[in-house]
């Protein structure tokens, strides 16, 4: 089953997509690091909490006991490694750009995800604060439009400078001709 | 263009639904209803339930006087009317209710007639605006005429097609000129629908459900029966147990058969002058679903596993406004999805309606995906088979060892995992091999062609004007691989289209060509 490539984009260089103009904030590493690091011990806290109590009971047989702590390891030794490697790693990767035709946007960490959509089609542009992200002024950008994939957003920016991107791709938008659905 | 027709007076014609609405709901009322008094008259002459009966044969002519009663006052108190630049819709006895449908928002007008409407030539009119957030995107009125039901089909689509200024009259005659057949039933292909995937679900739950409940009466009485009378061997057994299931498949797909019948027969695709897909269907229960077609992003052809091997595909469209899979109220939503455009017809024939449907549709050869993405799906069906050989030989070392092995749980013999790992591992195997066969994508003839999928292989064809984005994903191993995900995202029900698994570059030059302009700053070369 070789069936033949097409000769497109083959000729001078591979096509790739090149990474979108600008990074998020560096605060947002502590951002996403307190995130994990509650998520992590929410997680954890579940067999731990009951390895103490099974523990804690006289007649616990020692078997019990020690699958309970192995269990506690298998859940904390990923939660630690994701809540240390995570922020980083998604720092590094997430960037976004706004140009006068397009939203480009690139998030993720292990999975990583490049989304364009044309200014034509945006619907609706919110700017969104969550309790922790007010901890460290940070904001998240979403651009929503007629496809149901789910809109595009941009976690991470400083909160004036959310509000500009937002307000500036509202005026853009409103300027740009084309049918939201 | 449509912004001066707008500003019309608002006066409404207010109609009624058709009289004979209450005598088809009356029907179901007593055919609900008459059971009960059967069997309450039954018990009344055997004696010893007078009082109980009497009591019961009351609560139940309640019941039927309320219902009748609240059918008649919905009825004398609903009424609907469409104005230049609304639907409403007046209902409500207690409390009254008052929708209102702008009519530049509908999408769908369905027409479906059941079975005990047909007698009175009655049919329910649902008028929808693709959207079902919130109940006033949706307008059902039971029951018109069917010829009302036509004329508001007509006028309601109408309105929302015509903005190219055509001087189509207001009431086209759909028997005359203007209306285009695309495709009609065979009656061979009705063969298909003992495997369909629609009805072949529905009938085989019921058998399922059915085994369920006798299973443990059937279970008792073969112990009755056979328990200690030493009279049946093994071979008795396996045989009988041979037949049943046997008899099972069998009666499953006759049920199938039956179902796909009633849904398919009389099929009939159509384009009407106004602009609209026009599915018309059923044997019992009739069903008119329109489709504009200005509202069509594309066309899927779908190849459902037990028929592909039979060479069996259907159509269905892409489009906003259908609802994404099932849907629809008329009870027969799991049936058959609200967006097909045909039933399961030979692959060729599918291709052809395909090709009608949305013209230059036509599907060659596609590119297939790197090897590499063959790889990956053969890596993941070694990972599902050791996973259950995993399993299996953690329960024979679980239920061997000490404390299990005194208790009356039975022993899991080891030779159970050998025999799950040389089960499992060619039937995934094979698996992988189908799911990177029915990886493909392509440009045909001025669409976008995107194929995946083993157990249901989809190919979509989709407009180039319709694709309002892209997604590119990229695992660690993709991007270590070369490999990436691209989906094209779509106006319609569906969200996205993914070609999984498409090498790199190669992939993003498919995504810049097939639309051009809206990739292409992003883009560089190494």
């Amino acid at each position: 089953m070789t069936a033949p490539r097409t000769a497109t984009g083959e000729a001078s260089g591979q096509l790739r997509l090149r990474p979108p103009r600008h990074r998020v904030e560096r605060r947002a590493i502590a951002h996403w690091s307190l995130r994990a690091a509650l998520v992590s011990v929410g997680v954890v806290a579940v067999p731990a909490v009951a390895t103490v109590a099974v523990s804690v009971m006289a007649a616990a047989p020692p078997v019990a006991v020690g699958g309970l702590w192995a269990l506690t390891a298998v859940v904390a030794v990923p939660a630690l490694a994701v809540t240390l490697v995570m922020p980083q790693w998604r720092y590094r990767v997430h960037r976004w750009e706004t140009t006068n035709e397009a939203v480009y946007t690139l998030a993720g960490w292990f999975w990583q995800e490049w989304r364009v959509a044309p200014m034509s089609r945006i619907q609706t542009v919110d700017t969104q604060r969550g309790p922790l992200q007010r901890l460290f002024g940070l904001s998240t950008v979403t651009v929503t439009t007629a496809s149901a994939a789910g809109p595009l957003r941009i976690d991470g920016l400083d909160s004036e400078r959310a509000v500009a991107v937002a307000e500036h791709l509202t005026e853009v938008t409103q300027a740009t001709e084309g049918d939201a659905t | 263009m449509t912004g001066t027709e707008v500003h019309h007076t608002t006066d409404v014609h207010w109609h009624r639904l058709n009289p004979l609405t209450v005598w088809a709901k009356v029907i179901v009322i007593v055919a609900v209803e008459l059971p009960t008094a059967v069997v309450i008259l039954v018990l009344a002459a055997l004696g010893d339930f007078l009082l109980w009966g009497a009591l019961a044969a009351l609560a139940s002519v309640l019941l039927a006087g309320t219902l009748v009663t609240g059918t008649v006052l919905g009825y004398r108190y609903t009424h609907y009317g469409v104005s230049d630049e609304r639907m409403e819709v007046r209902s409500g006895v207690l409390a009254r209710s008052h929708r209102s449908l702008s009519r530049e928002r509908i999408r769908t007008v369905d027409l479906a007639t059941p079975l005990w409407t047909r007698p009175f030539g009655l049919c329910r009119v649902t008028v929808g605006t693709g959207q079902k957030t919130s109940p006033g995107d949706e307008i059902t009125l039971s029951y018109v005429t069917t010829a009302e039901g036509d004329r508001l089909r007509r006028e309601l689509l109408h309105q929302a097609t015509v903005t190219s200024g055509g001087g189509t009259a207001e009431e086209t005659d759909t028997t005359g000129t203007g209306t285009t057949a695309l495709a009609t039933m065979a009656p061979v292909w009705f063969g298909y629908g003992a495997a369909a995937p629609g009805p072949a679900a529905v009938s085989y739950s019921v058998i399922l459900a059915t085994a369920a409940s006798l299973g443990e009466f059937v279970i008792r009485w073969m112990l009755d029966t056979y328990w200690g009378a030493n009279v049946a061997g093994t071979g008795v057994v396996v045989t009988s147990a041979l037949g049943v299931a046997l008899g099972a498949l069998l009666l499953g797909a006759v049920g199938a058969l039956a179902l796909h019948v009633e849904a398919w027969w009389n099929y009939r695709l159509t384009r009407e002058p106004d602009g609209t897909l026009r599915v018309q269907r059923g044997l019992l229960n009739l069903s008119s679903v329109s489709i504009e077609e200005r509202r069509l992003r594309g066309v899927e052809i779908r190849g459902h596993l037990p028929l592909r091997w039979f060479g069996a595909a259907c159509v269905m469209a892409v489009a906003s406004g259908l609802g994404s899979e099932g849907g629809g109220q008329d009870g027969k939503g799991s049936l058959v999805p609200r967006r097909s455009l045909s039933p399961e017809v030979p692959r060729a024939r599918a291709e052809r309606i395909a090709e009608k449907v949305l013209p230059g549709a036509d599907i060659g050869p596609l590119t297939s995906h790197p090897r590499a993405a063959l790889r990956r799906r053969l890596f993941r069906a070694a990972a599902a088979a050791l996973g259950l050989t995993a399993v299996a030989f953690a329960l024979a070392l679980v239920t061997g060892a000490d404390p299990v092995a005194r208790s009356p749980v039975p022993a899991v013999p080891l030779w159970v995992a050998a025999v799950v790992l040389v089960v499992s591992a060619p039937v995934a195997g094979l698996y992988a091999w189908g799911c990177y066969r029915g990886l493909g994508h392509g440009l045909a003839g001025g669409h976008l062609a995107m194929r995946r999928g083993m157990a249901a292989r989809s190919t979509a064809v989709l407009k180039r004007e319709a694709v309002i984005g892209w997604t590119v994903r990229r695992s660690f191993f993709q991007r270590r691989a070369g490999l990436a995900t691209i989906g094209a995202t779509i106006a319609a029900d569906e969200g996205v289209f993914h070609a999984a698994d498409v090498d790199s570059g190669e992939g993003l030059a498919f995504a810049d060509e097939a639309v051009p302009g809206l990739l292409a700053p992003f883009l560089e070369r190494d």
